[in-house]
Order: structure tokens, then C-alpha cells, then sequence
């Protein structure tokens, strides 16, 4: 009874400090917004308790691997690094193979005892890391890339579908429709998205395409059915010619397009979804520290309405 | 990259190098042609400048040939334009087929279903223009699906590289411009094959990728598009309308040419008008009328023309003129009178009329041309032809025949009718006064009329018969008229053979001198001789010259006869200077030579041509010339004298001229007549005579010759009245040279036998 009363007491501790940490979130890094795009940005979802199912691990180092330099991976390191309660580095894979290489094999030869791989790269890299817990972030398609099978935990890249929808209902109130297009082996992050758009009443038609013709193709046969789109970062149907074609295809439609890259708003884009980095952050802690199976959904998410797109489409612009 | 560019570099090497060598042969086909159409275009005889076609039917063929060559060129330029356009729009709408095509065509390449052709099928059907579309597979050579349209002959699959397109889809930017090949043109079928590519980014390049970038992407081809397009129904549509527009323009043409053809002649008129009168110009015909219409070059041309016709018009009647009249009088002249008078006498024959000829002659026309000069002498002629053109009547014709003669022909006179005519003629004449530098001349005449009354002359010969009546007149004292007779004509007709023959003979210097020796009864003196014209006739006998003097007179040819005997006296005299031989030579000069202007002259031009002295040539003029123009006959001696000639009064006494006229006349030697002295031995008037002579002479001053000495009494009387020279037969008989006296120069042989 004792051990059981301690046991609860500690667990309610646990609850206690995460709803701390995750109702003071640090600030979040400004994001540079692209000056000719007016957009404005939502407010962010209310916080939600994260579930832990396993029992926490002694972590004494651990390894934060970035594919690249790129603003949003550098934060979510940087993040994650003042959030641990161990020692940590945080490691660029080089550009070249041999680099890529050395690092991983720096990292495997280190006392490191956690491996966080920030991008694709870095976690494909750091899969041959054996007697490490490996934990990846910002990676879209792990299930293709068998990273779960490879022993990784991980955090999903994709913010949270709740928070946008509200949003995007807040934008458009007549929303009813809409659709995405990813390619292969999505199943359990579109089943997620799934269940927020069912409770915000939101038919979602999902497709798999296997290349960007297809993604296009696909996209133009769905135009008729849906009210919107959300672009995945899927990068396998995903080319720069087939995104321009698609948007405007989709913006002589008169579709809602909401888009992983705040770039693209400006080739017609309505909202710019990210990540919450001190979202992210909170759930790689969580994996780092308390091992759960697979991947953990991400509870925020940033969003960016363009107002001149709004306009064009006559969709209510809150202020 | 490097791949790339050099595939580039060498394949616009190649390109340029296959311009220039079509350029190459394009350019020598082209000057080929050129010089084999010059050429031929040369045989063509409407182009030749050598040919004798009509300008209206050149202009039209060359405007018709120059229409065609630009409708060729026209054509030709349309046709390469055209398909030209129609290639590039071929291709430009090529890109958008396959682009579609691209498009359509991803299921088929997901599912690898044949089923998701019929999409493709019925989208393509829609272009009657893609004559096939096949789909392979990725490795280029597995045909995927296929369409064919009707009627086309499908090629063989593959003929491209596909591993060149993978090439360059590994190493080339996909920016949006599909990777294909060139357009194949072969006639009228046009290739493209267009590899179907996949683009995917790098997984973490997707948040904060560069849309404007191309880092991150990769291309993998899955398959190929092969599209052909048939622009043959283009070209024939063309073709067609490029037939039918030259059928119409055909029928342009010859409308044009028609039309044309009068526009031509229309506003070559003026030019082709001036054809006929060129015509006739160059066949001789000055009688041509020339259109000055038209445009100013033509109007010139005209007015050229016009002008350069009528000049020679002018010419034309200007030589005619001269050719028919007389310059001076205006009269026509004998050559037109010959003419008229063959019409006149065809005209009597055939209407059995009479008609007359009058030769008329003047008989002062000499002296007063030569009194007063030409001038007078032609303003004379010119107031003749006036009284004699106003005397006649307006059918009757005066002629100038040349010098002093005219003729008359009056028509539809009879015998009695030409008397009075010819009466009349002579009697105008007589009351005819010429006044000219302030004196008075009467002009008298001498007619001569031969009537046309029949066949029996000719014009010829009744004009001869006029001049022959003529001369009789002149023979009966002139002044007068003679009617033609034929009994009465022989003497006439031989005068005139004689002065045909004398003429000759001054031609052909067929006269000779014999030289009679003049003695002198003095001693000491140089020997003269007298010397005496004869005349070779064609059987080389000499003529003496009382039978041809005569008719020379008459014909007015002593006047040459003397300068002929002048000028050979003074040759011979030269040449026996020459010898040692001085000589005297005594020449007889004719009346006519005094009244001939340059008498003076020429014969001192004679003695400065020699190498004699003037005063061996002593000039024999009768008492009756020198008597009958004293005044002038005086004059024209004293200068000859003065150039030291000398004058003698030859058969003194015969005309009983005044003995003063000897007193004053600047003779130095008498010779009395020689019929006085020759009968001074038997009549004793003679005798007296001669003595009274002698003394006259002798009184003047002067010296004397006596003539006809026959006999020796003769001689000694002579030689009693005291005469200086003797001369006749009894002394010496002429001879035809005067070294026929052996040498003996001072005394003849004869004369030596008669002092013994």
C-alpha cells in the first residue's frame, strides 16, 4: 500500500511537473515571416497532458545529431539542450559522406547513453548507433524509413492537427471538405488527423500518390470534392514544379491550401502550419526520459494566415 | 555539365558546318542555274537584242516574264514560310500534346494498366494531326501502350537513346522545361519523344526550401513519350490553295496580258505611228507626214524627225532645182529643157500640131563681159531672161542653155507663127538697151528656129537643127533670125565637125609651126622668121590654116589657138638660145586675142616661164584688128612693150585704113600687103601704092616688111623703095624647122643664092 501510495504520489509529481513545464513553455524563437505576405498568426491550442506509459530511464549524456544547419532543426536543438537534465552536445552531420560518417562514429565511440537525430539524415545516419536509445524529430516519413523498426522512438513532425483545424474553421466557417495527399505508408499520422478533423466535423479524403505527377494528378481529380488542401512535407511527391502547378491549380479553383513552408505562401497559400519547437522539445524529453513505443503526436502548433489569399477567397479574417 | 556542353558544342558545330555546306551547294546550284537560264532565256528570240520582234510584244513578255518569275518567287517564299510556320507551330503545339500527355499519362505509368490508355486514347483521337503516340516503358524499349491513327504506317519502336536522356536527367537542371528530343522532320511526318520524369526534394529541404532553387531535387525518368505529328494535310491544303490561287492568277495574268497588250499599243502608239514613216524614209520617200501626238520623248522624236524630213525635202527640192534651173536667171536649164522638149515633141506626133525652137544667141554678150566684167555680163544674162520670159507666153518655155545661148519652145506655133515669134524676139532684142556704170549697150541677137512638125527628128536633133539655124544667122551678119533649112546645112554641119576637131586638136597638141625666114636686106641683123600654124589631122597630114582659122574664129577658139602658138614659139626660141641660135619670131595674132582680159598677162607669165628675150617675138596683128579697137589694141600692146616685146601691122594697106592711125600706132614694123607687092613689076598703081607705103612708113618711123616676093625684080625694086625685110617665096618657102637653113643662121641658103 505504501510502495503504491509512492508510487502514485510520484507519478502525480511527474504529471505535476510536466503540466509546469508545458503551461510555461520558454518562448518560442520568432520565426522570420516573408515581408510581403500579410499574415497573421493563430492563437496557439491550449495545452494538453501528455500520456507516459513507461517507466523513466537513466539517461547520463546525450547526443543531439542535426541533418543541417536550418533555423527550425538549430532551435529545436538548441531547445532541447537547455530542457535536458543531463549533458548533451548537439552534433551537424558534415556534407559530405565521410563526414556524415566520422560524426556518427564520434557519437557511437562517445559516453553518450541517448541519441536524438533532428531531420531524416541524421536519423538514417545515426540508425547503425548500437546500445544507444535513439529518438528522432522532424521526419515525416519514418514509417518508409523504418526507423521504429530500427529501434528509434520518435516525435512526429506533423503540428497539431486539433489546433489547425480550429483554426482553420475560425478562418473559414463553411469548411466541410478537404483533402490530403501524401505518398506511402502515412497511415498512422493520417489516422491521427483523422480524428481531429472528425471532431471538428471536417470530411478528410486522404490519397496516396507514389510521385509528384501523381500528387498533381491526384490533386486536380480531388479539386471537384474538397474546400482545401493541407500539403504534407512528404518529400517523395513532392517537386518544386509539382508544388507551384498544384497550388495554382488549386488557387484557380478556389482552394484552401494550408502549407508546411511559410515560403509558400506567397505562391498562394492560406495558412502556414509548423511546429511548436517547445512542443517538440516537451516530447522529446518525454521519449528521452520516459521510453514510450513509437511516436509521439505533437499537442501545438504555429499558425500563419495569409490575409490577401483570405481576401482573394472571402474568408473571414479574424484580428 | 562538361558532358553536356560538349554535346552541345558539338552538335552546333555540326549544325554550322551542315549550314555552310548546304549554303555552299545551295549557292553554286544556284549560280548553275542562273547562267543556264541566262542562257537559255538568251536563245529565246523576244530577249535577244538582235531579234526584229515587235517592242509591244517584248514589252509584254518580258512584263509577263517578270510577273511570273515574282509569282514564282512569291510562291516559293510563301511555301517555305508557311511550312516553316507550320513546323513551329507544329512544335509549339507539340509541347503542349505532350505536356498533356505527360500529364495523362501517370496512372498508366502507376497502374501499368492498359485500361488507363483509353483516357489517353480518347484525348488524343481529338488531333487529327498526331499521327501516333506511343508510351515506353523506363527502360525505352518495352512498349507500354500505343495509338495509331487511320491510315498511317506505324514505325519501328525505339530509335532514340534513352540513356542520353538519362543522362541528362541526372546532371540537368528540371526547371520546368521538359527534357526531348529534337523535332525529326522527315516530308511531312514530325518526331518528338519526351522522356516522363519523376521530381522529388530532399526530406529536409522541405521546411525551408527556395522555390526559386534547385538543390534538393532528384529526376527519375519512367518513361518515354514518342509523339509524331503528320503536317502532311497541311501542306496539301496549302498546296491546294497555292494551285488555286494560280489558276486564278493564271487567269490574271491573261487577262493582264490582254489588257496589257492594249495599254501597251495604247501608250506605244505614238512610237509605233512613227514606224510607217520611218518606213518609208529608209525606202527613199521624203513625201511623209509624221504624228507629233504623244508623250514628250515621242513628241521629240517626232519633231526631229519632222524636222530632219523636211530638210532633206528642202535639200531634196534645192538639188532639184539646181538640177532643173539655171542658178543666175532662174530659167530652167538644158538638161530640163531636153526633157520637155521630147514631151513637147510625142506631144506634136500625137496630136499632129506644130511647134517651133528658137536658139538664140546674143552677139554682144562678150564684149560686154568683158568690158565690164562678170558681174555686168551676168546682170545682163538675168535682164535677158526677164524680156524674154515676159515676151513669151505662160505655155511657152525659156530655157538658159549655157553662156550667151537661151532657147525658146512655143507651143502650137505653125511656120508663119514662128517668124513673127522669132522676128519679134530679134526686135525686142534690138530695142533692148543695156545701161550698166553709167553707159549705154545694144544687144543684138542672132535666132536660129527649127520648127517640130513630125517624126522625122528627134529632140536632138531639131535642137541641133535650131543651133545650126542659129549659126547661120551669126553667119549672115547677126542680128537677125534664121528658119532651119536642110538643103542649106551641109557647110554648117562640116564648120561645126572642124571646131570639133580644132578642140581636139588643142587637146591633144596635134598643131605644129613652120618657120618662113624674113630677110633682112642689111647685114648684121639677127634672122626672123615668121611663123605659121598647121594642124595634124588624124592621117598626119598638115592642114593649112585658112581652112580651120575660120571656124576657130567662128567657134571662139583663136584665142587658145594663139596662146598654143605663143607659148610653143617661145619654147623653141629657148631651146635654140640654148644652141647658140638667136632667133626673131613673128606670130600672128588673132582679133579675139586683144578683146580676151588676160591676154597681157598670161603671155608675160609665158616669157617670165622662158629663157628668152621679150624682143625676140615681134606680135603680127592686121590692120583691121588693131584699126577696129585702136584704143583698146593700143593700150594692151604699149604694155607688152614695155616688157619689151615688139608689134608689127601685118597686110598694111589692105584696109585701107587712115595712114594717122599708123602714125599713132606703137608698131615698129609695117608689112605691106603682100597682093600689092606681089604685081608691083606689072601695075603701076600697085607699084605707087607701095612706094607711098614705104614712104609713109618710113616717114612714121617705122620699118618695113615686104610680103610675097616671088621674083627677083621684085626684090630689086623693093630694095629701090627702100624697105627693110624682105619676105616670099622667091626667098624662102616655110619649113618646119628653122635650122633647115643649114646653119647658115644670118643668111638663109636661098637668100645666099639670090644675091648671087
Amino acid at each position: 500500500m505504501d510502495k503504491w501510495f509512492r508510487s502514485v504520489i510520484f507519478i502525480a509529481a511527474l504529471l505535476l511537473l510536466q503540466g509546469c513545464v508545458l503551461t510555461a513553455p520558454e518562448q518560442p524563437v520568432e520565426v522570420v515571416k516573408p515581408p510581403p505576405v500579410a499574415v497573421k498568426k493563430a492563437t496557439p491550442a491550449p495545452v494538453k497532458p501528455v500520456p507516459v506509459k513507461v517507466v523513466p530511464k537513466q539517461i547520463n549524456s546525450v547526443a543531439i545529431v542535426l541533418s543541417n544547419n536550418n533555423v527550425s532543426s538549430s532551435l529545436i536543438a538548441q531547445m532541447l539542450q537547455s530542457k535536458l537534465h543531463t549533458d548533451s552536445h548537439i552534433y551537424t552531420l558534415g556534407a559530405t559522406p565521410q563526414q556524415q560518417l566520422q560524426t556518427v562514429n564520434t557519437i557511437a565511440d562517445s559516453e553518450h547513453t541517448a541519441v536524438v537525430a533532428i531531420g531524416s539524415l541524421a536519423a538514417n545516419r545515426v540508425k547503425q548507433i548500437e546500445g544507444k536509445q535513439l529518438v528522432f524529430s522532424q521526419v515525416f516519413n519514418y514509417r518508409a524509413e523504418r526507423l521504429l523498426e530500427a529501434g528509434f522512438t520518435g516525435v512526429s513532425m506533423i503540428p497539431s492537427a486539433d489546433v489547425l483545424f480550429a483554426e482553420w474553421k475560425k478562418l473559414s466557417p463553411d469548411l466541410e471538405r478537404i483533402a490530403i495527399v501524401t505518398g506511402p505508408e502515412n497511415k498512422q499520422q493520417i489516422d491521427a488527423i483523422q480524428v481531429a478533423a472528425d471532431k471538428h466535423q471536417l470530411t478528410l479524403q486522404y490519397q496516396e500518390v507514389n510521385n509528384d505527377k501523381e500528387m498533381f494528378y491526384a490533386v486536380k481529380q480531388l479539386t471537384p470534392q474538397v474546400q482545401g488542401f493541407w500539403l504534407l512535407p512528404d518529400h517523395r511527391v513532392s517537386s518544386r514544379r509539382g508544388i507551384k502547378d498544384l497550388m495554382s491549380h488549386s488557387m484557380k479553383h478556389g482552394k484552401q491550401l494550408v502549407v508546411f513552408n511559410q515560403t509558400l505562401l506567397k505562391y498562394g497559400g492560406l495558412i502556414y502550419v509548423s511546429v511548436e519547437p517547445d512542443d517538440v522539445t516537451d516530447q522529446l524529453l518525454a521519449q528521452i526520459y520516459h521510453t514510450s513505443d513509437g511516436v509521439r503526436l505533437l499537442n501545438q502548433a504555429n499558425i500563419e494566415i495569409n490575409d490577401r489569399v483570405a481576401q482573394q477567397l472571402q474568408l473571414l479574417v479574424a484580428q | 555539365m562538361n558532358k553536356q556542353l560538349q554535346f552541345i558544342k558539338s552538335s552546333f558545330g555540326l549544325c554550322v558546318k551542315s549550314v555552310a555546306e548546304f549554303l555552299h551547294r545551295l549557292f553554286a546550284d544556284a549560280r548553275n542555274f542562273r547562267d543556264a537560264v541566262t542562257a537559255r532565256i538568251r536563245r529565246v528570240a523576244i530577249f535577244s537584242r538582235r531579234g526584229n520582234s515587235s517592242l509591244v510584244r517584248r514589252f509584254q513578255i518580258l512584263l509577263l516574264t517578270w510577273g511570273v518569275a515574282v509569282y514564282v518567287i512569291a510562291v516559293a517564299g510563301f511555301w517555305l514560310l508557311s511550312t516553316s510556320v507550320i513546323q513551329n507551330t507544329f512544335q509549339l503545339q507539340a509541347e503542349r500534346w505532350i505536356s498533356k500527355l505527360d500529364e495523362l499519362s501517370i496512372p498508366l505509368y502507376v497502374s501499368q494498366d492498359i485500361k488507363e490508355f483509353s483516357t489517353i486514347e480518347s484525348y488524343i483521337q481529338n488531333f487529327s494531326e498526331i499521327s501516333y503516340v506511343r508510351f515506353y516503358n523506363g527502360d525505352g524499349e518495352t512498349v507500354l501502350a500505343q495509338y495509331t491513327a487511320e491510315n498511317v504506317v506505324l514505325p519501328d519502336a525505339g530509335g532514340f537513346d534513352a540513356a542520353k536522356f538519362i543522362e541528362l536527367s541526372k546532371n540537368r537542371r528540371r526547371d520546368g522545361n521538359p527534357l526531348r528530343s529534337n523535332f525529326v522532320s522527315d516530308e511531312s511526318l514530325m518526331r518528338m519523344v519526351v522522356p516522363v520524369s519523376i521530381v522529388s526534394m530532399q526530406a529536409d529541404e522541405m521546411l525551408d526550401f527556395d522555390m526559386d532553387g534547385e538543390r534538393g531535387e532528384s529526376v527519375a525518368i519512367i518513361g518515354y513519350i514518342d509523339l509524331g505529328l503528320d503536317f502532311g494535310e497541311y501542306q496539301e491544303s496549302l498546296a491546294r490553295h497555292i494551285l488555286s490561287g494560280s489558276v486564278l492568277i493564271s487567269f490574271i495574268f491573261l487577262i493582264a496580258a490582254i489588257v496589257g497588250r492594249n495599254l501597251i499599243r495604247n501608250a506605244l502608239k505614238p512610237l509605233l505611228d512613227l514606224h510607217e514613216p520611218l518606213k518609208k524614209l529608209a525606202q527613199g520617200e521624203t513625201d511623209v507626214w509624221v504624228n507629233r501626238g504623244g508623250d514628250e520623248e515621242i513628241v521629240a522624236i517626232s519633231n526631229a524627225l519632222t524636222t530632219t524630213i523636211n530638210a532633206i525635202k528642202g535639200r531634196d527640192e534645192e538639188l532639184r532645182r539646181l538640177a532643173d534651173y539655171d542658178a543666175l536667171t532662174g530659167l530652167i536649164n538644158k538638161r530640163s529643157f531636153d526633157a520637155i522638149l521630147e514631151k513637147e515633141r510625142e506631144r506634136v506626133i500625137a496630136e499632129r500640131d506644130v511647134s517651133a525652137l528658137f536658139f538664140i544667141d546674143l552677139d554682144q554678150f562678150k564684149y560686154v563681159n568683158d568690158t565690164l566684167g562678170h558681174a555686168s555680163g551676168d546682170r545682163l544674162l538675168m535682164q535677158i531672161a526677164e524680156l524674154l520670159s515676159n515676151r513669151m507666153r505662160s505655155d511657152d518655155v525659156v530655157c538658159r542653155l549655157g553662156g550667151d545661148e537661151f532657147a525658146v519652145l512655143a507651143r502650137s506655133v505653125d511656120g508663119d507663127g514662128a517668124s513673127e515669134i522669132a522676128a519679134s524676139i530679134v526686135k525686142c532684142m534690138y530695142d533692148f538697151l543695156f545701161i550698166e556704170q553709167g553707159k549705154t549697150f545694144n544687144i543684138y541677137c542672132s535666132v536660129g528656129v527649127a520648127l517640130i512638125e513630125d517624126d522625122k527628128s528627134s529632140a536632138e536633133e531639131i535642137f541641133s537643127n535650131a543651133d545650126m539655124a542659129c549659126y547661120s544667122a551669126k553667119s549672115q551678119g547677126r542680128n537677125r533670125y534664121h528658119f532651119y533649112e536642110a538643103t542649106a546645112v551641109d557647110q554648117d554641119k562640116l564648120d561645126i565637125g572642124w571646131s570639133h576637131r580644132i578642140t581636139n586638136a588643142l587637146a591633144n597638141d596635134k598643131f605644129t609651126l613652120h618657120y618662113q625666114p624674113i630677110v633682112a636686106l642689111e647685114k648684121n641683123s639677127i634672122p626672123n622668121y615668121e611663123v605659121l600654124l598647121r594642124m595634124v589631122d588624124d592621117d598626119g597630114e598638115l592642114v593649112p590654116p585658112n581652112l580651120f582659122i575660120p571656124v576657130a574664129e567662128r567657134f571662139g577658139l583663136a584665142t587658145e589657138i594663139d596662146y598654143w602658138v605663143i607659148k610653143r614659139a617661145m619654147t623653141v626660141l629657148e631651146g635654140l638660145n640654148r644652141e647658140g641660135k638667136r632667133l626673131r619670131f613673128y606670130v600672128n595674132l588673132s582679133g579675139q586675142l586683144f578683146i580676151d582680159p588676160e591676154f597681157v598677162e598670161r603671155v608675160v607669165a609665158m616669157l617670165e616661164a622662158t629663157d628668152i628675150d621679150a624682143n625676140q617675138i615681134v606680135f603680127e596683128l592686121t590692120e583691121r584688128v588693131a584699126v577696129g579697137n585702136i584704143h583698146q589694141a593700143c593700150h594692151k600692146m604699149e604694155t607688152l612693150i614695155e616688157h619689151g616685146f615688139e608689134f608689127a601691122i601685118d597686110d598694111f594697106g589692105s584696109g585701107f585704113s587712115s595712114f594717122s592711125y599708123l602714125k599713132h600706132m606703137p608698131v615698129k614694123i609695117v608689112k605691106i600687103e603682100g597682093e600689092f607687092v606681089e604685081r608691083i613689076i606689072d601695075d603701076e598703081v600697085d607699084r605707087a601704092m607701095v612706094r607711098s607705103m614705104v614712104d609713109i612708113a618710113k616717114a612714121c618711123g617705122k620699118q618695113v616688111v615686104a610680103e610675097y616676093v616671088c621674083d627677083e625684080d621684085t626684090l630689086e625694086m623693093l630694095k629701090s623703095f627702100g624697105i627693110d625685110y624682105a619676105q616670099g617665096f622667091y626667098i624662102a618657102e616655110p619649113a618646119a624647122q628653122p635650122a633647115s637653113f643649114n646653119g647658115a643662121v644670118d643668111i638663109p641658103d636661098n637668100v645666099t643664092q639670090m644675091k648671087m
